[in-house]
């Protein structure tokens, strides 16, 4: 189909992303879908509490607000730049180097939904908002198995400090 | 809208003190004094309606911090974020990324579409609609609100632990 068979509205959207884009590579419409899913995927999960009958807890205490964050630090940073995990962004990306301690420096390859999807998984800030509401649902669905699961996480991130801590005194001692 | 001599020279007065304050930038004030109406009706309508009906809540100090981390986080998420550019795709330009799934843009509308624009990149700006948002919502669904407040400061919690991790990575390599 041609730009001038487009209908008025998809020809706007379009004009309204070439504006915007200036030629550069942007997936607007994966990003469009991205936040879909995770609106589909958030409303699913509250139907399926209410179906289930569980309620929300009346609030989320600060002990597990901090278990929370911490765990969600870690398992982003797990999912986009371990290296063990590598093979999980491999579709998506270029290996490039190493970007920290057992940390890797990849780009994100490709256009379109790969790169939208690539620079999803490639970037701990962006799975950070994933990572926390699966923290949030599991918290109401098997609060005991979700606490243990962040308490590892925060456990990693705690010997993580510590062998950076570690390796500088080793570092200036010698 | 009668014209009569009393709306002429109100107009009239309106318009002179505009030239004088703007000195020939492009300064929307009318657009600006839309948003200050659209916040006072619909905003501080809805939180003084949730207020009112559930006239024996109160908003205990531990929901101001979630409330404002949980803020902080929505405003730069819709302002900034690298998945959510669609949304203010209509206003700006893309030009580069600022930090870690954050990116640069520029405006590129003129008039009331600039202040709507303003709006939707500058978190400072924001922040206002989605405190009261917040706010609203603790009234009519706490627990709900305080489920979804507690994913964004979490959210929040972690991405300064990145960037905390990130800078001790740096201090280790040295």
């Amino acid at each position: 189909m041609s730009r001038a068979d487009e209908p008025a509205p998809v020809r706007a959207i379009h004009a309204e992303k070439a504006a915007y884009t200036g030629g550069e590579e942007r997936p607007l419409g994966s990003f469009v879908a991205l936040m879909g899913t995770y609106a589909a995927a958030v409303g699913a999960g509250a139907l399926a509490l209410r179906a289930s009958g569980k309620q929300l807890p009346e609030r989320v205490s600060a002990a597990d607000l901090a278990l929370m964050s911490v765990a969600t630090h870690k398992l982003s940073r797990l999912i986009a730049k371990d290296p063990v995990t590598s093979p999980l962004r491999a579709p998506f990306t270029k290996f490039a180097g190493t970007s920290g301690e057992a940390e890797l420096a990849e780009e994100v390859r490709g256009s379109g939904p790969r790169k939208a999807l690539g620079e999803l998984v490639t970037c701990p800030f962006c799975i950070g908002q994933w990572a926390a509401t699966g923290f949030a649902f599991g918290l109401v669905v098997a609060p005991r198995a979700t606490r243990m699961a962040a308490a590892v996480l925060t456990a990693v991130t705690a010997a993580d400090v510590m062998q950076l801590g570690y390796a500088k005194l080793e570092e200036a001692a010698t | 809208m009668a014209e009569t001599p009393f709306v002429n020279s109100l107009t009239e007065k309106a318009r002179e003190h505009k030239h004088a304050y703007s000195q020939g930038e492009d300064r929307p004030l009318g657009s600006y004094a839309t948003l200050i109406t659209a916040y006072s009706t619909i905003g501080l309508g809805a939180l003084t309606f949730a207020a009112s009906r559930k006239s024996t809540t109160r908003i205990s100090a531990a929901d101001i911090a979630l409330v404002a981390a949980a803020t902080f986080k929505a405003s730069r998420v819709i302002t900034k974020g690298t998945i959510t550019s669609p949304i203010r795709a209509p206003f700006v330009k893309f030009a580069g990324v600022s930090g870690p799934s954050e990116l640069k843009e520029e405006m590129r509308v003129e008039g009331p579409l600039r202040a709507l624009g303003e709006l939707v990149t500058c978190p400072f700006c924001l922040s206002q609609w989605i405190a009261t948002t917040f706010t609203t919502g603790l009234f009519l669904a706490p627990r709900q609100t305080r489920a979804v407040a507690s994913v964004f400061a979490a959210v929040a919690g972690s991405d300064f632990l990145q960037l905390l991790y990130a800078q001790a990575e740096q201090a280790a390599e040295k």
